[in-house]
């Protein structure tokens, strides 16, 4: 266990995915196991190559999500409205997930110190979509490609954007691990607050917008499900009908903070960041490693000054893409043994949200600490290996000490981070 | 798009006012930006000024060299540059 003066807290939550959007809407849906997994019209003349579900953040509209963050001043509201009015997509969705994480931490009401205050955005390569509309218009003329695409289609507009904002003035930049993105970036916010360099760090899951080509890449890869699942069948993460993943729209952020700097603004903890650890298996590929991934979490509980026994619940990586699948499983049991802790797969509910999704799947740890609960596997009903403690199509209400949330990448990269129930 | 063969002075300055306030609002406040007025007193900044004559060219369907806009053009000076290079 870390000495008190290291201790970092997390203090503030918000979230904007197909499963909810705002940590409210998302906790009834994890309660509820409402899943925001749709059915997607391809319009593809091929579509057997392209998913046909995904769960994205159905008419999203800026105004109107500015709207619902409770508790947001007139000034702060306008101010988001004019700087974001005309930026892309995912950047309006990171303004208003930021806003309902700073707001959810108090730093508006009991501000913290603007140069000991960071973000850290998890992810690359995060606006394919954008690109691609663009795209269109530089094929017409050059001349016409709007001269904000210098600033828009670089992963630091979150940054820019979202210190401009919020006033922060402190250490600020994006992380990469492909889709342990969300994790590597916890764990580079917890460094910088345990380092002494920040009070607080806002850390972000950015959404990933795919251009087409990107997304079917990964369906040409066969990482994500691609066909009609009425014919071809619809597996849940760790299900035998499993086929691989299912593109998700989210993005996350997490407030962590010191104890110290949490105490001198009356912020209460939601739960306590106690470990983490990331491995490389050194290996450029997709193909995953069981070894990388149980180091990894072996790594994390032993920062965490736990043992695996100690762990009551793993948010697992989870994607439904069989081969992940089985070496996450065959992780697990090499840490806990058969029958260990609950484990349950939110992209179930969330679809993949790739570099946002360590992020997104960790503020559903955090919910779940603090509300004493195991949200169910949506269509999990025939487990590839069950000797594990899956959560199946219901949740389940259970006493929360300790938990380990899994996010992999390709090349070779496995994360594990350890939070805690909310100290006393 | 517009052929702006067919197209008239104040075409092209409603276009350059509609772009005006899409990307700075406030320029749209009070009175409609006259011929004489220019981006830049309207408080359009570099950025904006170079992202609404991105716009309106690509509205017009027509292609100015970079280097002939000016930070004090006035909105009948971009209107006549557009119209030299239709």
């Amino acid at each position: 266990m870390s000495p008190a003066s290291l201790r970092t807290w997390v203090t503030g939550l918000g979230v904007l995915c197909a499963a909810g959007r705002d940590p409210a809407g998302f906790t009834g849906a994890l309660r509820a196991g409402h899943s925001g997994i749709t059915r997607r019209e391809t319009g593809a003349s091929d579509e057997a190559g392209w998913p046909d579900r995904s769960a994205v953040i159905d008419g999203f509209a800026l105004a109107d999500a500015l709207a619902g963050c409770e508790g947001l001043s007139a000034t702060l509201l306008d101010s988001a409205r004019r700087s974001v009015a005309r930026s892309p997509y995912n950047i309006q969705v990171a303004t208003v997930t930021a806003l309902q994480g700073w707001l959810s931490a108090a730093l508006d009401e009991s501000p913290a110190p603007p140069a000991r205050t960071g973000v850290v955005v998890a992810g690359s390569n995060l606006n394919g979509g954008y690109e691609w509309r663009q795209r269109q218009r530089f094929e017409r003329d050059p001349a016409y490609l709007p001269p904000t695409f210098a600033l828009h289609y670089q992963d630091t507009d979150h940054v820019g954007t979202l210190s401009q904002l919020l006033g922060i003035r402190g250490e600020g930049f994006t992380v990469g691990g492909a889709s342990a993105s969300g994790n590597v970036a916890i764990i580079q916010g917890a460094r910088l607050i345990e380092c002494g360099a920040l009070d607080v760090c806002l850390v972000v899951g950015a959404l990933t917008e795919l251009s087409p080509m990107e997304l079917r890449s990964y369906c040409n890869l066969r990482a994500a499900a691609a066909g009609d699942a009425a014919t071809t069948g619809f597996g849940a993460p760790f299900d035998t009908g499993h086929r691989g993943f299912v593109p998700g729209e989210g993005c996350a952020v997490l407030v962590l903070e010191s104890e110290a700097s949490a105490r001198r603004r009356s912020a209460p903890p939601l739960a306590e960041l106690s470990g983490y650890a990331q491995r490389l298996d050194a290996n450029r590929l997709a193909d995953p490693s069981a070894d990388g991934e149980a180091d990894a979490m072996e790594a994390a509980i032993e920062r965490a000054g736990l043992s695996p026994a100690d762990i009551d619940y793993v948010n697992a990586h989870g994607t439904g893409a069989p081969l992940g699948d089985a070496a996450e499983l065959q992780a697990l049991r090499k840490v806990f043994g058969s029958r260990g802790p609950w484990v349950n797969a939110t992209k179930a509910l969330t679809g993949h949200c790739l570099s946002a999704a360590g992020v997104v799947e960790a503020v559903a740890t955090v919910i779940q600490l603090r509300d004493s609960f195991v949200h169910p596997t949506v269509g999990l009903t025939s487990p590839v290996d069950a000797s594990h403690r899956f959560v199946g199509p219901t949740a389940k209400g259970v006493p929360l000490r300790h938990a380990l949330s899994n996010s992999f990448g390709f090349g070779g990269i496995s994360t594990s981070v350890v939070l805690g129930a909310a100290p006393a | 798009m517009t052929d702006l063969s067919q197209t008239d002075d104040e075409h092209i300055l409603t276009t350059i006012r509609r772009r005006a306030a899409e990307v700075v609002p406030t320029t749209g406040d009070g009175a409609p930006l006259s011929a004489d007025s220019s981006l830049a007193a309207a408080g359009c900044n570099s950025i904006d000024r170079a992202e609404i004559l991105a716009l309106v060219m690509e509205d017009l369907g027509v292609v100015v060299p970079l280097d002939e806009f000016e930070r004090s053009l006035t909105l009948g000076q971009v209107a006549a540059l557009m119209r030299k290079h239709r």
